[in-house]
């Protein structure tokens, strides 16, 4: 049975290393929420090509907030999900859609239906994890804070 | 989705304390000789606590909290909480050293031994996220140290109520906090995605619901209450006031490690 939380550590450190361009879908102009946060990592740190999808127009970490996940111009490895659970599949079949190589779905949301659609289609999946957390951990060779499960 | 709640302790709570009476006392002070499965029980009680704030007097994270606080006064406040946490790692470590042995720099190196939970392996990015851990983690806190707050161990005990009267604070200034941010529509959108985060880890705080030790954690009197138990007075508690914010509560099994 799937447990909609996709990929080991490992396979994401060496999946982070090969990708170059992700779609932020759910990301905020705000600087105040996560996505923004998280957004501004994988520019300016991380140095992937970024593309914040979002409403209302605007920039994040100076890229321009695209309006769907339909208008991110080229080709896409990532889709990285900030969106409520319920959402998840629906995000899935348009990371298939627009012929992403990974769904990534951020810290607090998982979902087995997305997982399953991910699967069929040859998709990587992660979910309930930071890919901030992840790049620091993995590729950036930094401790990861905090605690382990008991 | 629903779920069924039952009372487990009308069915458990005859086993309060049974171990205890058996050894012919009603508790234990400080120097007393303890039994072997008593001690136990505590160090590991009490290890859980010290890897969750006694170590913030070797690690400080949580002092990028000040940093996105908003105003001055949430500065302020955010900082008096942080102080309280201190405070409560510092006789976590001191009790520690009553039962077993001093802990130095050198235990909090890596993770290898320690007892803390994963909720705190999240990242704590906004405002957003320390609303809602101060929110539902200080107030499973409070849950936890209320329902010590007459166990056996003396010493245990009236920690247990000073640590359980600051929690409660430190969960209503969480709750006063997130109640300003869903006054936006934006804000609230953040708090809904972040609570998918932050509300099963909390529930998952409490344990798990088949654990063998928490019987014997009632037995011998260091805990009135069974993991679900608690737990789903937790959520009978913090469910209505999320509720009141306009906030839809995650299915209490959504993305659950320890049911």
């Amino acid at each position: 049975m799937s447990t909609g939380l996709g990929l080991d550590e490992q396979a994401i450190a060496d999946l982070l290393k090969a990708v170059t361009s992700i779609a932020v879908v759910g990301a905020s102009t705000n600087p105040g929420f996560a996505s923004h946060r998280v957004t501004s990592y994988l520019v300016n740190e991380a140095g992937y090509t970024v593309h914040p999808v979002g409403a209302g127009g605007g920039e994040v970490a100076g890229r321009p907030l695209l309006p769907t996940l339909e208008s991110v111009p080229g080709p896409l490895d990532v889709v990285y999900g900030f969106v409520l659970p319920p959402a998840a599949p629906d995000l899935a079949w348009r990371a298939v859609a627009v012929g992403a190589r990974v769904l990534w779905l951020h810290e607090g949301i998982v979902s087995p239906e997305a997982e399953a659609q991910a699967a069929a289609a040859g998709l990587a999946f992660v979910a309930n994890r930071s890919m901030e957390v992840e790049h620091r951990v993995g590729v950036a060779g930094e401790r990861r804070v905090h605690f382990m499960p008991m | 989705m629903t779920t069924t709640i039952r009372s487990i302790s009308e069915e458990f709570q005859p086993l309060y304390g049974t171990k205890l009476r058996a050894h012919g006392v009603e508790h234990f002070d400080d120097g007393d000789e303890l039994p072997e499965e008593y001690r136990d029980l505590l160090r590991e009680v009490i290890r859980v606590q010290v890897d969750v704030e006694g170590v913030l007097l070797y690690h400080d994270w949580i002092k990028d909290w000040l940093d996105v606080a908003p105003q001055p006064r949430d500065r302020m406040r955010i900082a008096k909480l942080h102080a309280e946490e201190l405070v409560h790692g510092y006789h976590f470590l001191k009790m520690y050293k009553q039962v077993d042995r001093e802990l130095t720099a050198a235990d909090f190196e890596n993770d290898e031994g320690r007892k803390a939970q994963y909720i705190f392996s999240y990242s704590f990015d906004t405002w957003t996220d320390i609303a809602l851990v101060n929110t539902l983690a200080d107030r499973m806190g409070a849950f936890l140290f209320q329902d010590m707050a007459d166990c056996s161990y003396l010493p245990w005990r009236r920690l247990s109520s000073r640590i359980a009267k600051d929690e409660w604070g430190h969960t209503s200034l969480g709750f006063g906090n997130l109640r300003e941010i869903c006054q936006t529509e934006e804000g609230k959108e953040e708090a809904q995605r972040l609570l998918y985060k932050w509300y099963p880890a909390s529930l998952d705080m409490f344990g798990r619901s088949d654990s063998e030790r928490q019987y014997a954690y009632v037995e011998w009197g260091l805990k009135r209450s069974l993991n679900e138990e608690l737990r789903q007075a937790f959520a009978a508690q913090v469910n209505p006031l999320l509720d009141s914010l306009g906030l839809e509560v995650p299915p209490y099994t959504y993305n659950r490690q320890f049911l």
